[in-house]
């Protein structure tokens, strides 16, 4: 009969088992996140959609996970730590959002209990087996205490060799091939954005396309990696995704024009004039850069809106025309804007009686709206008949009446009061015009494209 | 062996086993217990859902632009009741929420005791000016800051409003639309005469 292996044996027959379950967790474990993008994705799949059933924040679509994954990436690109989001989280909307329960309080029982529980049963095992053993005295005790020293020794191991192991996958979680061993092998997103610039700038979209994608990696919230990642996607074919990175720029940065202009190109590819025109507003209202005015320029976008929107405009007005009574405008589904470009549109193209019948139409629902009111005094104003003139003055003296800082009463009626040669009530109106917090910036464009303002200060 | 012999040992081998059972189940059922009865003596979802971690705490930040541009913060309306709706253009109830706060805008605008603050809530700027150009309303519309301001409130939908009293705490939420009347209800109860 073989004699037992000694104490030294097992313990470095344990040193070797351990040490090469410390390299297979090292190799397999995913380590902490390596970028932004991926903390962000984690803690979405830490967190319960609030009105979802069983479906985390990452995986539902509904608007308020849509909302927490975006706040989710500005706080991890902030710098803010995972406790600070999860306190956010769970003051907001309790408890329950958060899959992985405290510690602390009532919840806590949820991890004590278990335990509790385990240690129960284990004492309780303990117990029995020393009580059997008891019962079978054995006289060995030189070999009793070489067994236990081999067990001190081996749990001793485990746990030295176990944390240096845990230690070491930590570190080296994120290393690359040739990377070094603290983990840290990050360039920022501002480097990757310069560098998707230069690619582009040597026609290699392709580079700029995986540059650009590193960025939002490193930085999910940049609203510049994701517009020009959107509009290089639409440059290859891809609108909808197009639409969707565009999108997310805009929910992160509404004030980014490069997004809305390319927001508003995107839209008129997609056939939607509508939400071109929408989005060109919004770039014409963040006083953009003048980059941005060439690109707008270049690309004739406004000229392709203004195109897209009339014949929107016409087209709502003509089916509307072919239904044997036509019904009220609050009964259909065109709004102010619509009936006023297609007024504006029946006009260009000499449809003046049929674009004012256009806005009475409007008026028979809305009565004394300004806007349609304004809208039908500046078509008599610019029909050339003097008798039309005056009573489109008289429409806009009403809407000034009503409301003295209304911008586009104020703009037509300078326009009128300057064909009527009273230069000083024109000026009087531009000037209150310009006192005005927010001008519409077509109303501005208008006035500088017409030599309003030089014949007027002349 | 005989027949009574077996029995008898098989009689202490029963004994012996349910003790042990009883020692093992024990720590079991106590965690068990404990458990059911955690988890018993909560909320269901549905009031957890009603209730807000932040009712009676101070009200969290509603601060940014507004949808003219103008700048907003909550804590300069202190002193006053505020209304912090949140709310989207093409959600029906917020539609149809909406004269509502225009009547109680228009009761207490005057006298300034309560002020309202919209919170776009997932939309754009764009639609929601033409949503209030068309519905009306003349109060603060926050747009940047606004998911900021959903996500501290643990909005869940729309339309959701808080009450927020002088003092800066959050006293009443409701989901879905509110009223003219039910908001000043609200009002008079919290500030009744003992």
């Amino acid at each position: 009969m073989r004699g037992r292996p000694s104490a030294r044996t097992i313990g470095w027959i344990a040193a070797l088992l351990v040490a090469a379950g410390a390299f297979t967790f090292g190799a397999v474990d995913e380590g902490p996140p390596k970028t932004n993008a991926d903390r962000v994705r984690a803690l979405a799949e830490d967190f319960a959609c609030p009105v979802c059933a069983g479906q985390s924040v990452a995986e539902s679509d509904v608007p308020v996970a849509r909302e927490i994954r975006r706040q989710m990436a500005v706080w991890v690109d902030e710098g803010r730590s995972d406790a600070y989001i999860r306190d956010q989280l769970v003051a907001a909307y309790d408890v329950d959002i958060d899959y992985n329960p405290s510690g602390s309080g009532v919840t806590s029982l949820v991890w004590i209990l278990p335990v509790l529980a385990a240690g129960g049963i284990a004492a309780v095992v303990v117990m029995m087996l020393r009580s059997g053993r008891s019962e079978q005295a054995q006289p060995a005790a030189g070999s009793q205490r070489r067994w236990r020293n081999a067990a001190v020794w081996t749990v001793a191991i485990v746990v030295v060799a176990g944390g240096a192991g845990l230690l070491v996958a930590r570190s080296s979680g994120s290393r690359s091939a040739g990377g070094s061993v603290s983990g840290e092998i990050r360039v920022t997103s501002r480097e990757l954005i310069f560098e998707a610039q230069q690619r582009l700038g040597t026609g290699d979209m392709d580079g700029a396309i995986a540059a650009y994608d590193e960025a939002l990696e490193l930085q999910p919230s940049s609203a510049e990696a994701l517009t020009y990642r959107g509009w290089l996607t639409s440059r290859q074919g891809d609108l909808d995704t197009a639409a969707e990175y565009l999108d997310d720029a805009i929910a992160v940065d509404p004030a980014y024009p490069d997004a809305r202009l390319f927001r508003a190109i995107v839209a008129l590819e997609q056939g939607d004039g509508s939400a071109a025109a929408q989005e060109l507003a919004a770039f014409d209202s963040l006083d953009p850069p003048p980059y941005a005015e060439e690109l707008l320029a270049q690309s004739q976008v406004r000229e392709r809106v203004a195109a897209a929107r009339d014949a929107d405009a016409l087209a709502a007005v003509d089916a509307l025309a072919a239904l044997d009574e036509r019904p009220a405008f609050s009964e259909t589904d065109m709004d102010v804007p619509e009936a006023l470009a297609a007024a504006e549109a029946l006009a260009g193209r000499g449809d003046l009686l049929e674009a004012v019948q256009l806005l009475d139409w409007v008026l028979e629902s809305r009565p004394g709206d300004p806007d349609v009111l304004a809208g039908r005094g500046w078509l008599l104003v610019r029909s050339g008949d003097p008798e039309l003139l005056a009573l489109g003055v008289e429409y806009l003296d009403a809407v000034l009446a009503a409301d003295p800082s209304n911008p586009a009463g104020l703009v037509y009626r300078a326009f009128a009061r300057w064909q009527q040669a009273d230069i000083a009530g024109a000026r009087a109106d531009l000037e209150a015009f310009d006192r005005l917090d927010h001008r519409p910036p077509d109303l501005d464009r208008l006035v500088e494209d017409q030599g309003l303002r030089a014949a007027v200060s002349s | 062996m005989s027949e009574p012999d077996r029995r008898e040992r098989g009689a202490g081998m029963s004994r012996g086993s349910r003790r042990r059972a009883v020692w093992i189940a024990l720590p079991v059922a106590t965690a068990v217990a404990l458990l059911v009865l955690v988890l018993a003596t909560r909320d269901s979802a549905f009031e957890r859902k009603a209730s807000s971690p932040i009712l009676g705490a101070l009200a969290p930040p509603v601060a940014g632009a507004t949808i003219t541009g103008e700048p907003f913060d909550l804590d300069d309306w202190r002193g006053r009741w505020v209304i912090v709706n949140f709310f989207q253009s093409t959600c029906v109830p917020c539609i149809v929420e909406h004269p509502e706060l225009v009547a109680f805008d228009e009761r207490h605008n005057a006298a300034g005791d309560a002020r309202i603050v919209s919170v776009v809530f997932d939309d754009t700027v764009e639609n929601v000016r033409e949503f209030f150009a068309v519905h009306g309303g003349d109060w603060p519309v926050l747009a940047t800051g606004a998911r900021e301001a959903a996500v501290a409130y643990g909005v869940t939908g729309v339309p959701e409003s808080y009450l927020v009293a002088p003092s800066g705490v959050v006293v009443w939420k409701q989901l879905g639309g509110v009223t003219a009347d039910g908001i000043d209800d609200v009002i008079a109860q919290l500030t009744a005469d003992p």
